[in-house]
């Protein structure tokens, strides 16, 4: 009763109360945040399955809070990475952050060569991979639909080629100014015999990270 | 030698030692070097201005020179004999949106204009292009190392 009520208080007064960061969360939130992942992994998996036409994998992701001065303790961030970014859009309020999917060099060769039966050709082994940055990042808006009750839609995927930080630190220098940590998955796909690392970043605004509050007051 | 590892939007200083950073892509790595001492400082910078009343941080490129020049000041520099080297703002993506459009070049141009307001001269830089950086600064002569994500290097 009393967290609807905060619920509601919440709706009213939406952008006057100060809205929380990462930094607030706690056990129980992060805890939230994890099943995020994992719902959406879920879901990924399975439209990558159908995609491929055989069973894929997913393992349950560990979800890592990470300073963007420490990213290089967490990721190798030194590694040659294809990434694909799409942005999160919430149909109501705007921008909700961004969704970064990177595959490393050998993951990202096998993955082509799995879907394509030859990765030879460049552009179509890019497309092939903004495409199933596409997915993902479908699986976890969807994952977000159902447990948040928040519609968010990807953008269109931009890819790059480089170290896993340079692609995307332009997008980080964009948020640093509100928010100085980002959310890390890792999980991996395994299809039969193959095994390919995939590492996702959530890159939130405070958007997003009141999103997970508010889902906690209201079951609260 | 051991290298000294700075983290995005940090800055880290010393006298002889190596200063590293990985994978600049539109961020600027500025270096500031006092030859006749032999001290610099480098930054892994990511926004061009600080606005007004925020926390100082060295992810901003003029809260990270004002940090450095102090940091190399209390070593026992003159800030008059400090020089510069600056590397990085690249464009990653093969996709531009158009806010982000050329967003490496206009923070490398930000912070020429901060180095100016200091008098503190660029001796040499490499900016701009589409792949990554890692940056390699060596204060025992002032030398540093550009390497490429697609493996070319460079010394300036």
């Amino acid at each position: 009763m009393v967290g609807w009520f905060r619920f509601w208080i919440y709706r009213v007064f939406w952008g006057v109360i100060d809205l929380r960061s990462i930094e607030d969360m706690g056990e129980v939130e992060l805890d939230a945040l994890k099943e995020l992942g994992n719902i959406g992994v879920g879901k990924a998996a399975t439209s990558l399955s159908q995609m491929l036409g055989k069973m894929v994998e997913m393992s349950v992701p560990k979800a890592i809070v990470v300073r963007i001065q420490d990213l290089h303790k967490v990721i190798d961030v030194e590694e040659i990475v294809a990434g694909v970014v799409t942005g999160l859009d919430d149909v109501e309020n705007g921008q909700a952050g961004f969704l970064y999917i990177t595959f490393p060099e050998h993951s990202s060769r096998k993955l082509v060569e799995i879907l394509l039966g030859d990765g030879s050709d460049e552009e179509m082994a890019d497309s092939t991979l903004m495409e199933i940055g596409n997915i993902l990042s479908s699986a976890f808006c969807d994952a977000t639909a159902e447990m948040l009750g928040i519609t968010l839609i990807p953008t269109p995927p931009n890819f790059g080629r480089d170290f896993a930080i340079a692609v995307i630190d332009i997008i980080i220098s964009q948020l640093a100014e509100k928010s100085d940590y980002v959310v890390v998955f890792e999980t991996k796909l395994e299809e039969s015999e193959d095994e390919l690392e995939i590492l996702v970043i959530l890159i939130p605004n405070e958007r997003f990270v009141n999103y997970i509050f508010q889902m906690l007051e209201m079951v609260e | 030698m051991s290298e000294i590892l700075v983290g995005i939007g940090e800055f880290r200083v010393s006298k002889g030692g190596i200063l590293k950073t990985v994978g600049l892509g539109s961020c600027i790595g500025i270096a500031l070097y006092d030859p006749a001492i032999k001290v610099g400082g480098l930054a892994h910078v990511m926004l061009p201005q600080s606005t007004n009343g925020t926390k100082r941080s060295a992810k901003y490129a003029d809260h990270a020179v004002e940090m450095m020049v102090e940091a190399l000041e209390r070593m026992g520099s003159d800030r008059r004999k400090v020089i510069a080297k600056i590397a990085g703002g690249a464009q990653i993506f093969k996709h531009m949106t158009m806010d982000m459009l050329r967003i490496g070049e206009r923070n490398a141009e930000a912070i020429k204009s901060i180095l100016k307001d200091y008098g503190i001269r660029i001796v040499s830089e490499d900016i701009g292009g589409s792949e990554g950086r890692t940056v390699y600064f060596f204060t025992s002569d002032g030398r540093m190392l550009v390497k490429y994500s697609k493996g070319g290097e460079l010394w300036i």
